[in-house]
């Protein structure tokens, strides 16, 4: 066994009843989670073109070398992939990702992950201690809300939770004061499975790509897991070093002298912070994952609200009528979705586009499309609570936007009209709108060459948000936006040094040097954020007010990865390491069909400006949107809100962009000389097979 | 700068009403990570609760929490001349963002200008605060 590993992967077969043990070690080049998922992913699913509900989708759930370390902000976090059923045109081979206790659980228990093939003939969970796997009967679960069936399981597994319990039948087998971890779907999550998430405790959720649906189609209600064991560290005093190193970058050393340096931050912003205005007197405590110092969920005095943040929070303020709604609304309307286990995204976007249809006319009590909910008090509790029901229930518009947004709009005749205009704002495969592709040009793209929103914020905290809160508040820029182009590029290897990567000018965004960044953002992403679990809260750390002259953390991700599995592997060998997960991933979306016709924005991206629809969804994005920009040879920062995407230019740059990463520029479909060199010989192999592989 | 004229019942009720939904002002709530959250309004009491003046806290220090109210000045203005018929609080907003402060600035004063409107169509109306 290598040092941070468990050594196993527990493959579960819900067909035959049956599990095995697949040795880590044959995957271990993949680093861990979404490298290890996809690998796994590639071996044991044998006709990738399957849809998500169909047995034999595979979906794999993995943890990383450092789970359950003590490495700060990459211990706490599971990847989830498989077919998902979200995605536009198809469900896509997709992602999502979770954190809580669920993959330190894992990993004491002494498994890496979990592949889960197969359906089974009868609702079931699966019940895991330490090396111990049972098949356990959930049809009294089926029906049971998230919350319920935690409860359940957890006094199932444990007739005494809190206290001492022994885990296996002899005395040395393992004891625990922990309660077991459980991934669950809400109550008949087989009804709306496009919308169904994973949730594990009060709020942690995968969910974007409709897992929950997934788990569902395959008669999976949960699984449960609870170890009483460890987690083998190589050097754990080059651990503890780099913790304290790192210790240094984060607000909460800081506590005695916080920086007042107005911006958001990645490990820089402070920890513990409500990300909601919660109801006057409620008090609330930091909550965060496994080995976390940013703690960014919140325990809250009243019970209501427990670790739901950001969108979880926000989601039912969308489409609101008159300003908002109250505190304890949100909260209560989050606490809702957790329960019932419904993607928070798909309905902000589906609050939206219901506001929009209201709005024309069109929708409401005997309209083109009748609907008796209240649409007056949008964003009330009692509104969200009558559509979440409608939706679990398949009542009122519920039933068909149980079928998925995009889906429900094909089933109402109104999917390309309401892309074109932008009152569905569904930027690309079919995921809601999140951050402007027409102005921040990486997450734009990135998600386009991706199959979803990327929901990656490490360019976004400093390039967007802190540039347009310096402006919208008059601050002073603390740097410069040429300083902060060369924070950031310098970082950026093995392309560091051309600084024009991060001009987000009417040019910049379809230049080659962007096409740099995308690919360097979705190397490092998928291998150190998704792989190796650092969250996407603290990394990349490009920027930030503790370190010296303004310069982060990244960088040193490998002193955690090296001290906890002995190696010696570089910052610029993990991002490689990322390029050959990602070329694995896009030769899966090959095989599934992807062509460069296919990776398209949804129209409004190229019909409407940002700011100038009146009324429309996207209309958003109706915000200042700064960001660094050379203009008339100088670094400037400036709005860039306003602009279309370019039909031509935006073909321009995928064409340089799949020239950079090595693919047919005809087709986008990866080459057989790029995958040899990433050692991918096999894959070239099936693609050329299946006709897929791209030409040189 | 202040809105000066004084205005009589029938405009004092229309400037204070409910407009309906396809009138409605679009706003923005920006919220970092989440992203932002369309919005609308459907009068001046609404603008006016909607403009929140940035706190002491958020102005000193550390902004991981902010949510921002945002509501494009020009827009605001437009809306309130366009929708509402009130040119003369129009004009006066007009002349606040003609000072070309950022937006965290604007909001106080266009928060007062909208204030005092809305109360001194209450006075003409008779309606309590």
């Amino acid at each position: 066994m290598a040092n941070g590993y468990a050594g196993k992967i527990l493959k579960i077969d819900l067909t035959t009843k049956k599990v095995e043990e697949i040795p880590t070690s044959k995957y271990e080049q993949w680093g861990g989670g979404h490298g290890i998922g996809s690998a796994l992913f590639w071996d044991l699913c044998e006709d990738k073109t399957v849809a998500g509900t169909n047995p034999k989708n595979v979906v794999t759930i993995m943890t990383s070398p450092l789970s359950g370390t003590l490495t700060p902000t990459a211990s706490g976090r599971t990847e989830v992939q498989g077919i998902g059923l979200q995605g536009y045109p198809l469900g896509w081979f997709t992602r999502s990702n979770f954190g809580g206790r669920f993959g330190t659980q894992l990993k004491y228990a002494g498994w890496d992950g979990i592949a889960v093939v197969g359906k089974s003939d009868k609702p079931v969970w699966i019940n895991i201690q330490n090396g111990k796997v049972t098949f356990e009967d959930a049809k009294h679960l089926w029906g049971l809300d998230t919350w319920e069936t935690q409860e359940d399981i957890w006094s199932t597994v444990q007739a005494d939770v809190g206290n001492w319990n022994e885990l296996g039948a002899t005395r040395d087998g393992g004891r625990t004061t922990q309660r077991p971890a459980v991934l669950t779907i809400g109550p008949n999550a087989d009804k709306y499975g496009p919308m169904a998430s994973l949730i594990h405790d009060a709020g942690n959720g995968a969910g974007q790509g409709g897992f929950g649906g997934v788990f569902a189609s395959k008669n999976l209600k949960a699984i449960s897991v609870i170890g009483s064991g460890g987690v083998k560290v190589a050097d754990p005093n080059a651990l503890m070093e780099s913790r304290l190193w790192l210790q240094q970058y984060a607000s909460g050393e800081h506590q005695d002298n916080p920086h007042k340096i107005p911006g958001e931050w990645a490990l820089g912003s402070p920890p513990g912070f409500v990300l909601a205005p919660f109801p006057e007197g409620t008090t609330t405590r930091p909550q965060g994952c496994v080995g976390c110092v940013k703690n960014c969920r919140s325990r809250t005095s009243t019970g209501i609200g427990n670790e739901s943040s950001c969108i979880d929070v926000m989601f039912s303020n969308s489409g609101v009528v008159g300003g908002a709604n109250s505190p304890m609304d949100y909260f209560k309307s989050s606490d809702l979705a957790q329960r019932y286990g419904l993607n928070v995204f798909s309905l902000m976007g589906a609050l939206q586009w219901l506001q929009n249809l209201y709005k024309q006319g069109v929708l409401g009590p005997g309209k083109a499309i009748n609907s008796s909910l209240d649409y007056a008090h949008m964003g009330s509790h009692e509104f969200v609570k009558s559509l979440l029901d409608s939706i679990v229930h398949q009542t009122d518009v519920g039933k068909d936007l149980a079928l998925g947004l995009w889906q429900c709009a094909k089933k109402w005749g109104r999917l390309e009209q309401d892309l074109d205009t932008g009152i569905l704002a569904l930027m690309c495969w079919g995921y809601m709108h999140h951050y402007d592709g027409r102005t921040e040009a990486e997450w734009g793209y990135g998600s386009l060459m991706c199959e979803r929103d990327i929901n990656e914020h490490d360019f976004n905290w400093i390039v967007y948000w802190c540039s347009t809160l310096w402006s919208l508040f008059g601050y002073t820029p603390p740097i410069t936006a040429e300083r902060m182009a060369k924070i950031i590029t310098d970082k950026m290897a093995p392309y560091a040094g051309d600084m024009k990567m991060v001009d987000y000018s009417d040019e910049g965004i379809y230049s080659e040097s962007m096409a740099k960044t995308v690919a360097w953002h979705r190397h490092y992403t998928r291998y150190y954020k998704q792989s190796l679990g650092f969250c996407d809260w603290g990394w990349a750390d490009f920027v930030n007010p503790y370190g010296p002259d303004f310069e982060g953390a990244t960088g040193g991700e490998p002193k955690f990865f090296n001290a906890v599995t002995g190696q010696n592997q570089s910052f610029e060998e993990g991002v490689e390491v990322g390029r050959k997960i990602f070329n694995l991933d896009r030769a899966i979306w090959a095989l599934q069909g992807r062509t460069r016709e296919m990776e398209v924005y949804a129209g409004y991206m190229y019909n409407v400006g940002s700011t100038t629809v009146p009324g429309a969804a996207n209309a958003g994005y109706e915000a200042p949107y700064v960001m660094p920009v050379i203009e008339d040879g100088k670094w400037i920062y400036k709005n860039v809100g306003g602009r279309k995407a370019d039909r031509q230019k935006v073909e321009d740059w995928k064409t340089k962009y799949y020239a950079l990463e090595g693919w047919d520029t005809t087709t986008g479909q990866p080459t057989r000389k790029t995958l040899e060199e990433l050692g991918l010989t096999e894959v070239a192999d099936t693609l050329e097979k299946a006709g897929k592989l791209g030409k040189a | 700068m202040t809105v000066s004229s004084t205005i009589g019942r029938e405009d004092a009720a229309r400037f204070a009403r409910v407009v309906e939904p396809d009138e409605q002002l679009t706003v923005v709530k920006m919220a970092p990570m989440a992203g932002n959250s369309l919005m609308f309004i459907s009068s001046l009491a609404g603008a006016e609760a909607w403009l929140k003046p940035i706190s002491a806290e958020e102005a000193a220090g550390p902004t991981a929490s902010m949510r921002i109210h945002y509501v494009d000045p020009g827009a605001l203005a437009s809306w309130v001349r366009d929708t509402i018929g009130d040119a003369e609080l129009a004009a006066a907003l007009d002349d606040v963002i003609g000072t070309g402060n950022a937006f965290g600035l604007l909001v106080p004063e266009m928060k007062k200008l909208i204030a005092d409107r809305i109360a001194e169509c209450r006075a003409v109306l008779g309606e309590e605060e």
